[in-house]
């Protein structure tokens, strides 16, 4: 029998869902078969060629696709140790293995390399329109080797793989670098993925910008793609997807939008997008300002979300999504007056409002043009710019290292300013371009104990002090401090305990405890680790984490994806072989850190997050810092929960369980294929 | 139309109850009010309206705020 095929972009907007979904239901007669072959694109940037591969099928049972098959890419084609900046580490994007279906928010596509930023893993994952259009192009993965010697851009279409030269669009930022090679194609339904100033200068947290604001934004993957002389990459596909059972992946879509759009937290988003959660954690004193030296910017209210409304345009989604979390704006004044932006997120709101002490929404769209322009990582931008201020204001640093910059709390324009200094790597910008831990090592003088990172990369703004099981999320994520690997933030609801019960018992049977009160230590780790396997699991089906148990208690999760992954592909993997798989490919990426000398003390958080009590917020924040000796027995409690042992090193019995022996230690000692 | 697009359709009869973030009680604030005080806690909250059925809390009236008296960041 014969798959059917899906072409979701080219449905016309005006059709309303129901409409859509009928007019596919009755075109495409059920089918049976199996749609887990990937292919796969190695080129050659030296050499200027490519060549195509067909993956093995039993890589997708086992590590899906996105970010986990990514992490099994990365083991196989990158040597162990190789200088992240240097032509051996190759760059891997991967589409998910949903990317591009029936499946609702499938637009999610993957970046893996060493990290220039933390030595350790590079990993990185954008929605918008890329992963579709590269998987329609008939390619789930691009693994990027070598290094041009000019700058090149390539036009990934079809099947082929082709070299132009881009010496012109050098020097461009992202939002020209876009304009001029759609110019160039004439094809506006390319998909465009490029790197800026930032990422030509090799800056550590350099993003990959895939849209005005769709970014691959953390580890530092558009620094890698500079390092290469790659300026971008532009994507067209005209073939389609196959899908097993096209029926009933269309109706079962629809109940999992059903479940998603009708949560109060997708209305929410549907209106002021995810800076709605800054109202609540701002409130509640959760948001790192001024650095680290307050959990709360009283008096802030043009930095709540509704505060975008003057200047909100519409709301825009991804591929397939259905909650339009981005707001669309411009500015009627300014260098950016002419431009569309996107967002902003949460993460602006702090990187450019609280930490930096400004409260200003105006600013925080202009610096969101700003790094979204010169491809910036906004979280690290934002986060390094703090750290700089609060040293400022210590007499670490003075004027004469910032170029003449006064760079006090809530000076818009020194901030602004400092994101171009860090893009073009002048005066101070050059040292924070090189991230945290070199930067503090450049600048000496006890500057590192005012920094707020894990493993060499900054932080989100939120404040973990508060929060133990979010404070053990960043303390362990797999690419340094990051709220996306497995933050479990439905704790900070007081969820009655059945309900919580509901969510984190499946789909494994754990019958450990489970506390329903954010400031205990007791049933955290479990959170976290099931938080961990779930992020996991939609980062490598290619699905938003907006459509999972991240913001809603009743968002799909494991049985839903294993539904979907079933009437898409054909491949029948349980819920709890969904759990195994992600489990898998998380264990996978702790040993990629392992190799690269990850050690127990690497899965810890900064002095302050122990010493310095937060001084502001509600009565239940307030007064609050972590307790060395609890946190420490969390960790413990969160490797022993995923089968590792004291140090954080997965066992033998753990490794033949997951089937992932040999893996450990000079997993690519041959240099890679 | 769908079950999840009728799911999102504003419901006016429905009676909206905002969540206090201090003390978690449930309360009736009035309609379109933009403020509203937590019968429980007694702290007094500034409402944004995301429907005529769905209200949620914007953020403290500061200056009702406690602990805000030496606070001058």
């Amino acid at each position: 029998m014969t798959a059917a095929y899906f072409r979701y972009a080219s449905v016309p907007d005006f059709l309303p869902s129901h409409v859509v979904y009928r007019l596919f239901a009755g075109l495409f007669k059920m089918s049976q078969v199996s749609v887990t072959s990937q292919r796969l694109a190695v080129i050659d940037l030296e050499r200027r060629t490519f060549r195509v591969e067909q993956l093995d099928p039993q890589l997708t049972s086992r590590f899906l696709g996105g970010r986990g098959l990514a992490a099994r890419l990365l083991m196989q084609y990158a040597p162990r140790g190789c200088d992240p900046l240097g032509p051996e580490n190759p760059l891997i994007i991967s589409a998910g293995l949903l990317t591009g279906t029936m499946a609702s928010a499938s637009a999610r596509v993957n970046f893996a390399a060493r990290s220039p930023l933390t030595g350790l893993l590079g990993s990185s994952n954008m929605g918008g329109g890329f992963g579709p259009e590269l998987r329609w192009a008939g390619f789930e993965h691009l693994v990027i080797r070598g290094r041009a010697s000019e700058p090149l851009w390539l036009y990934v279409r079809d099947g082929k793989v082709e070299f132009f030269p881009a010496a012109r669009l050098w020097g461009q930022g992202v939002y020209q670098t876009r304009r001029s090679l759609y110019a160039e194609i004439a094809d506006p339904r390319a998909q465009v993925l490029c790197i800026g100033p930032a990422g030509e200068n090799q800056v550590r947290f350099a993003c990959i910008m895939g849209g005005i604001k769709s970014a691959a934004g953390r580890t530092g993957m558009g620094a890698v793609m500079g390092s290469k002389n790659l300026k971008a990459i532009v994507c067209r596909g005209r073939g389609d997807l196959p899908i097993a059972r096209p029926e009933k992946a269309l109706e079962y879509n629809r109940r999992v939008i059903g479940q998603v759009v009708s949560s109060k937290v997708s209305r929410v988003m549907q209106r002021w997008g995810t800076a709605f959660i800054f109202d609540v954690t701002n409130t509640t004193g959760l948001v790192r300002t001024r650095n680290f030296q307050y959990n709360q910017l009283p008096r802030s209210e043009d930095l709540e979300c509704e505060a975008m409304e003057p200047y909100s345009q519409s709301m825009a989604a991804c591929f397939g999504c259905q909650v339009h979390c981005r707001h669309r704006y411009r500015l009627a004044s300014g260098p950016y007056r002419d431009f569309w932006g996107q967002g902003p997120e949460y993460s602006s709101l702090g990187a450019f409002g609280t930490e930096v002490g400004c409260r200003s929404m105006r600013t925080v769209l202009e610096c969101n043009h700003l790094v979204n322009d010169l491809g910036l990582d906004t979280i690290e931008t934002g986060s390094m710019i703090a750290w700089a201020m609060e040293l400022y204001e210590k007499g670490i640093l003075t004027r004469a290292d910032t170029g003449g910059l006064e760079l006090g709390w809530g000076n818009d324009r020194a901030v602004a300013e400092m994101i171009r200094q860090i893009a073009y790597r002048r005066h101070l910008g050059d040292i924070l371009a090189r991230g945290p831990l070199p930067a503090a090592e450049a600048i000496g003088k006890d500057s590192r104990r005012y920094l707020i990172q894990v493993k060499g990369m900054s932080s989100l703004h939120s404040d973990e002090r508060p929060t133990p099981s979010l404070a053990l999320n960043i303390a362990v994520a797999s690419r340094g401090a990051d709220h996306l690997r497995g933050r479990p933030a439905i704790d900070l609801y007081n969820l009655p305990l059945d309900l919580l019960e509901k969510v984190y018992r499946r789909p494994d049977g754990y019958d450990g405890p489970l506390v329903n009160d954010w400031t205990s230590y007791r049933g955290k780790a479990r959170m976290v680790m099931w938080q961990e396997i779930l992020y996991m699991l939609v980062d490598s089906l290619g699905i938003c984490k907006f459509h999972t148990v991240f913001f809603s208690p009743n968002h799909p999760a494991f049985e839903e994806f294993s539904q979907l992954v079933e009437y898409n592909t054909g491949l029948e993997l349980s819920a709890r072989q969904l759990w195994t798989a992600g489990w898998r490919c998380c264990v996978l990426e702790r040993i990629y850190n392992l190799d690269h000398g990850l050690a127990r003390d690497d899965d810890w958080l900064p002095d302050r997050f122990f010493d310095e009590p937060t001084p502001l917020g509600l009565p239940v924040a307030r007064g609050k810092c972590l307790d060395r000796e609890k946190f420490a027995a969390m960790v413990s409690e969160y490797y022993r929960l995923y089968g590792l042992d004291r140090d954080g090193r997965p066992s033998p019995e753990l490794l033949n369980r997951l089937g992932l022996s040999g893996q450990l230690a000079g997993h690519a000692a041959g240099g890679g294929q | 139309m769908a079950a999840a697009e009728k799911k999102n359709r504003p419901d006016p009869g429905r009676q909206v109850r905002v969540r206090c973030l201090a003390c978690f009680a449930r309360f009736v604030p009035s309609p379109a009010s933009d403020r509203a005080r937590c019968p429980a806690c007694g702290l007094w909250w500034r409402l944004a309206w995301v429907g005529e059925d769905f209200a949620k809390i914007r953020g403290p009236v500061w200056e009702s705020f406690p602990g805000m008296e030496d606070v001058d960041i």
